[in-house]
């Protein structure tokens, strides 16, 4: 029977974790985008998953390309957002890692944190936007707007809290990743 | 995906690819071949291998094969890319040579990946 579930992820690390997780369980994911799942149900553990953050949108002519060439691997696309990509490929094939060596690695960190740095920009912009909203209004005595706005403006702060976090991490990631491939490549 | 590091040698994926495209080869086969090679110790990731083919093929080391739509898309090595296969061997000859000279030690050949063999000292094989 399959089963669609709304679950928002910021980590794509936590979100891969999830799906792996489910398919041990014995639900795999058969499509996705955006905060929708759909899952169907499978032999526990037959499924990996893995998210790819691709070079170019999913619907680009190079990102389909790409695909073709993961198929050949047994590779399958299961669902897609913007850059994000949502694969799989048998458990019984065997490990599944993506990039196997530093610079590839690096690279990928590296396009991640870049995606959280656009969504952290935006955030910040969202927020000085209703900021300035809300310092129009100052004169203003009114309960009621100042706890309301008060609290969707500071949304967007939080947020932008959030992703700037993801940013960094994923940025000391590709960093570090870097350093070593002066000593090592893999 | 990079293919020298800053002294011009080529990453140990790309000697490996390029070792596997002497005879046309498709995604897969590259990878299996690099296993193989290796004794297990290289494997390809396959976001890793299409990075590395894309840049190979702007360098023109390699090239696409026609074939028939629908079949695996093949590959092979060009002149150049076995010019850059050539002067690499000359700079891990280069290598062998300089460490076997300082350290004195020569791996015994094992059927194992390189690592888990035995090392001896003096200069025979």
């Amino acid at each position: 029977m399959r089963k669609l579930i709304v679950h928002p992820f910021y980590d794509y690390e936590k979100e891969e974790a999830w799906l792996n997780q489910k398919a041990a369980q014995g639900q795999a994911l058969v499509w996705y985008c955006w905060i929708f799942y759909r899952f169907e149900p499978c032999e526990p553990g037959a499924w990996t998953y893995r998210l790819d953050y691709l070079s170019h949108p999913v619907w680009h002519p190079k990102s389909k390309e790409y695909f073709s060439f993961l198929r050949e691997m047994g590779i399958e696309k299961v669902g897609g957002w913007i850059y994000w990509a949502t694969l799989r490929k048998p458990a019984a094939d065997g490990p599944f890692q993506l990039y196997s060596d530093r610079d590839s690695r690096m690279r990928h960190n590296l396009r991640i944190s870049r995606w959280f740095g656009l969504g952290a920009l935006g955030e910040l912009l969202a927020f000085l936007l209703m900021l300035r909203g809300i310092l129009g209004f100052h004169l203003e005595s009114c309960p009621t707007f100042w706890d309301t706005h008060i609290f969707l403006t500071a949304l967007p702060l939080l947020f932008f809290a959030l992703l700037l976090r993801l940013r960094h991490k994923f940025r000391k990631r590709a960093l570090r990743e870097r350093k070593e491939q002066q000593i090592s490549e893999t | 995906m990079a293919e020298h590091n800053e002294t011009g040698a080529l990453t140990e994926a790309v000697f490996y690819i390029l070792l596997s495209l002497y005879q046309p080869c498709h995604g897969y086969g590259i990878m299996q071949k690099t296993e193989e090679m290796s004794r297990g110790r290289v494997r390809l990731g396959p976001g890793t291998l299409y990075g590395a083919l894309n840049t190979l093929q702007e360098r023109k080391w390699i090239r696409p094969l026609e074939g028939e739509s629908g079949r695996k898309k093949l590959y092979q090595i060009t002149a150049a890319g076995q010019e850059a296969v050539e002067w690499e061997l000359l700079r891990l000859e280069e290598l062998l040579e300089n460490g076997r000279a300082v350290t004195g030690k020569v791996p015994a050949k094992t059927d194992a990946a390189p690592g888990a063999g035995r090392e001896r000292e003096g200069g025979e094989p």
